[in-house]
């Protein structure tokens, strides 16, 4: 898991494109795809790779400096997932136990059920990936973006971060919140 | 003229005050005064002459500057003594009486060292009963004009020292005067011509400034030119100050542009400051959005995990979690070490091709795989959670940090919002004044044309003082030549006149000399003829000399003169002379422009009149004078009178006798 590249097609490459080059937002791809993965959990936002000629490829060595925190997202939004219908010992077994790749001298073996609930959980991943990078192409999208925009719009973002922390912290519905001007 | 009388005081011989009075009976017009050699005939003839004209006319050897009596001097000598000689003459002129009198006072200096002091001359007439003496310093005036002195030999005759009067100098001006022609001469004379610069028309001529009018029109022309100079360089100056009240008037405004630009300039700086600023905060804000998004970037994530992490840990709570195993060691770390062949703590690891079984290493080993995942989780979930704890406390100070990153940008972004405010104000107060060096040329421009019209302004006004002063002097030398020109004026119209009388003069004079020199001649041969009883004739010549001729064999030879001869020529001159200086005085060549004047008749004082004479021609000289003279007063001696008694006494108004007391006294007895 996470040790290969990744292709990001359709919009979401066109999305992720803007928001390292334009809007400058982020640095690297794959900081767009961590970020991209936690808010698509906690707005529950998924979406599915669109057939278009733009994409955008995130390396395998992104992944490798990024390993460590990869996996510890991986396991946070399986772990949170609320969409799929599995029990919590299966969402542990996916975090903790589950292996994805085929190993002959894996001890115990590996089973093949392992790796499909791996995979799927992978899919799950990945669909919160671009229901997260559409959320954060609508955060930063402005027709004349320039650094002291995105910084408006990163601190809108954490400033809403904060919001939802508060909100939840003081038990208080989310719809409530008066959203505060910039 | 007629001599009333004489007084004499102490005059010579005549001690004390003594008064001799004359006929002035037309009829009896003779006074006669006897008196025979060295009795003071002489004396008072002379008395005559000093008392009118300051002269007295002594023998040499009798001390003739002396003329106080001797008696007198030697009875009245003491120092400081003063006494005076005084000698008064009554007479009649022109109806007029008249006193002269001269007085000499002598000072005796030491015991009868008499010195005379100045003489003293007063003369007064009698006008209307009331004696007036006439203004001081007039005197001799008013005696010349009664008897000029150049006349009182002729009338004051001494005939015993004047033995003949052909002998004497040139007559002609005396003559003249006598017969009143010495005016008309006189004003000939002082009439003058050009050459003559001592007379009226060479002095007149003299002062007649010939350039004057050239000069004169010069300096008017001078005048006039420097006038329109000056008038012309008036305008300009009138020009100048327009166009320098025009030319202010722009500095003015260029001025205020330039001071608006120094305020523009001002602020030009104030806004490079300002963007030099902005730059900075531009900078500044540059790096902290940079820093911003750095942060942003490196620990968003985390923050955004925060409630996903309490989320999966809550997923958690039911896991079996117990940590025997190996922090972190993992599956296949385990198999590693068994293919390896050695543990970590050295001992071999043995195991069957099967890898069912080997040493107790190798059991040791396979042991712990029961606590490592997939077999056991209870680490990996222990690891997960002590992740998230870290994560968590990690970003514990996201938010207050990126909070205060942002505070800072916000603050950054005002501070910039402020400078490009003001910045703006600054542009739009300035725009448009950029360019001011134009106007600093111009003003340059104006104020090199100030200086100029200043500087000319200058020269001008020393141009019109130089045209002033040039005006004044050539006013000045119009001015007096303007009045030498009106005097030129006059003295060609002196000139024109003087020279016309000069002229008529000329014509009429010579005529009436001649004609009165005939007319004399004829006068002086008929009272000749009258008193000589020969047959001799008299010419008189140009210098009114007088000579005999006589007709000898029918022509006319000059004849040698016996002294009586003489005294009768002379006699004979003389009362021709007065005869005819009795008459009306003509001078002019035809009656219309003839001018007339009255002459007075003149008396005849003689001393010795028949001396040298014959009884016969004092006889007729005797009877001929009386007539010819309007006064006859002589001086005789007893033996010359015996012969002319008879004669004249029936024209003898007067008879008196001088008694000689002794030499130094002589009486007149009237």
């Amino acid at each position: 898991m996470f040790d290969g590249d990744y292709t990001i097609y359709g919009k979401h490459a066109t999305y992720i494109k803007y928001l390292v080059n334009d809007a400058k937002a982020f640095k690297r791809y794959i900081d767009v795809y961590m970020v991209g993965a936690t808010l698509g959990v906690l707005y529950d936002r998924r979406s599915e790779q669109s057939d278009s000629s733009d994409r955008a490829r995130i390396y395998s060595d992104a992944f490798n400096t990024e390993h460590v925190k990869c996996n510890e997202l991986f396991k946070v939004v399986i772990l949170s997932d609320a969409s799929k219908s599995w029990s919590a010992e299966e969402r542990i077994n996916m975090c903790f136990r589950y292996r994805d790749k085929m190993d002959e001298h894996a001890v115990p073996h590996i089973s093949k059920g392992e790796l499909d609930a791996m995979k799927e959980a992978l899919v799950l991943f990945n669909s919160y990936v671009l229901g997260g990078i559409e959320l954060l192409y609508d955060s930063f999208f402005s027709a004349t973006i320039g650094i002291n925009e995105t910084v408006d719009y990163a601190y809108k973002s954490v400033f809403d971060q904060y919001t939802l922390i508060e909100s939840r912290q003081e038990g208080m519905e989310m719809n409530q919140l008066l959203r505060p001007e910039y | 003229m007629l001599i009333k009388s004489i007084t004499l005081n102490n005059f010579r011989q005549f001690k004390g005050k003594q008064t001799l009075e004359f006929s002035s009976d037309p009829n009896k017009n003779v006074t006669v005064l006897l008196g025979d050699n060295t009795f003071g005939k002489t004396t008072i003839l002379q008395a005559f002459n000093w008392c009118l004209y300051g002269l007295a006319d002594f023998p040499k050897d009798s001390n003739p500057d002396f003329l106080l009596n001797l008696e007198v001097a030697n009875e009245q000598a003491g120092i400081q003594q003063k006494f005076e000689v005084c000698v008064e003459l009554n007479l009649f002129h022109k109806d007029t009486e008249y006193i002269v009198m001269r007085k000499q006072p002598y000072v005796d200096r030491a015991y009868g060292n008499w010195n005379a002091l100045n003489d003293q001359l007063t003369v007064s007439y009698k006008e209307e009963g009331i004696t007036k003496q006439v203004r001081n310093g007039e005197e001799r005036n008013i005696i010349n004009s009664i008897l000029p002195h150049s006349l009182s030999g002729y009338f004051f005759f001494d005939t015993e020292r004047v033995s003949d009067i052909s002998t004497r100098k040139d007559l002609s001006e005396a003559v003249r005067g006598l017969l009143g022609l010495a005016a008309v001469g006189n004003a000939r004379k002082h009439l003058g011509s050009r050459t003559l610069k001592g007379t009226a028309i060479g002095q007149w001529n003299a002062s007649l400034d010939s350039v004057g009018d050239d000069r004169a029109r010069e300096a008017q022309e001078t005048i006039i030119r420097e006038t329109e100079k000056k008038e012309e360089l008036e305008g300009e100056i009138v020009n100048s100050d327009k166009e320098l009240v025009s030319l202010n008037a722009q500095k003015e405004k260029i001025a205020e542009i330039l001071r608006d630009n120094q305020s523009t300039a001002e602020l030009q700086r104030q806004k490079q400051e300002l963007e030099k600023q902005l730059d900075t905060e531009n900078q500044a804000l540059e790096s902290c959005n940079r820093l911003f998004l750095d942060f942003y970037n490196n620990a968003a994530i985390i923050y955004f995990m925060q409630p996903l992490m309490d989320q999966a840990e809550q997923c958690l709570v039911n896991a079996n979690v117990d940590d025997c195993g190996i922090r972190d060691m993992t599956e296949s770390s385990i198999r590693d070490i068994i293919k390896r062949g050695s543990c970590i703590c050295g001992a071999l690891i043995e195991v069957d091709e099967e890898g069912k079984a080997g040493n107790n290493a190798y059991m040791h080993i396979l042991d712990e795989l029961k606590y490592l995942p997939p077999t056991h989780i209870g680490t990996a979930i222990q690891n997960f959670k002590q992740l998230l704890e870290s994560d968590r406390r990690n970003s514990s100070q996201f938010y207050p940090t990126i909070e205060q990153k942002y505070k800072e940008i916000q603050k950054y972004r005002d501070t910039i919002a402020y400078l490009e405010e003001n910045i703006a104000r600054i542009e739009e107060s300035i725009f448009g004044k950029e360019n001011m060096s134009s106007f600093e040329a111009d003003m340059n421009r104006i104020k090199a044309e100030i200086k100029r019209m200043n500087d000319k302004k200058e020269r001008c006004n020393r141009d019109i003082g130089a045209c002033e002063s040039a005006i004044e002097s050539a006013q000045k030398v119009y001015d007096s030549l303007v009045s030498a020109s009106v005097r030129n004026k006059r003295l060609i119209a002196y000139i024109a006149y003087a020279e016309k009388i000069c002229s008529w003069i000329d014509d009429t004079y010579a005529e009436k000399e001649q004609e009165m020199r005939g007319r004399l001649q004829e006068r002086v041969n008929d009272i000749f003829s009258r008193m000589y009883h020969g047959e001799r004739r008299v010419q008189i010549d140009k210098q009114y000399h007088v000579t005999l001729f006589a007709q000898i064999n029918g022509k006319e030879v000059v004849t040698g003169e016996s002294e009586g001869l003489k005294r009768v020529k002379n006699f004979a001159f003389i009362a021709g002379l007065v005869d005819l200086a009795k008459e009306k005085a003509t001078l002019g060549k035809t009656v219309v422009d003839s001018v007339s004047w009255e002459n007075e008749a003149y008396p005849l004082v003689m001393d010795a009149p028949f001396s040298n004479a014959d009884e016969t021609h004092i006889k007729n000289i005797s009877s001929v004078l009386p007539e010819v003279a309007n006064q006859v007063i002589m001086f005789v001696m007893e033996k010359d009178w015996q012969y002319a008694e008879s004669v004249m006494e029936v024209r003898v108004g007067k008879y008196c006798k001088l008694k000689k007391l002794s030499e130094s006294c002589t009486e007149i007895e009237n």
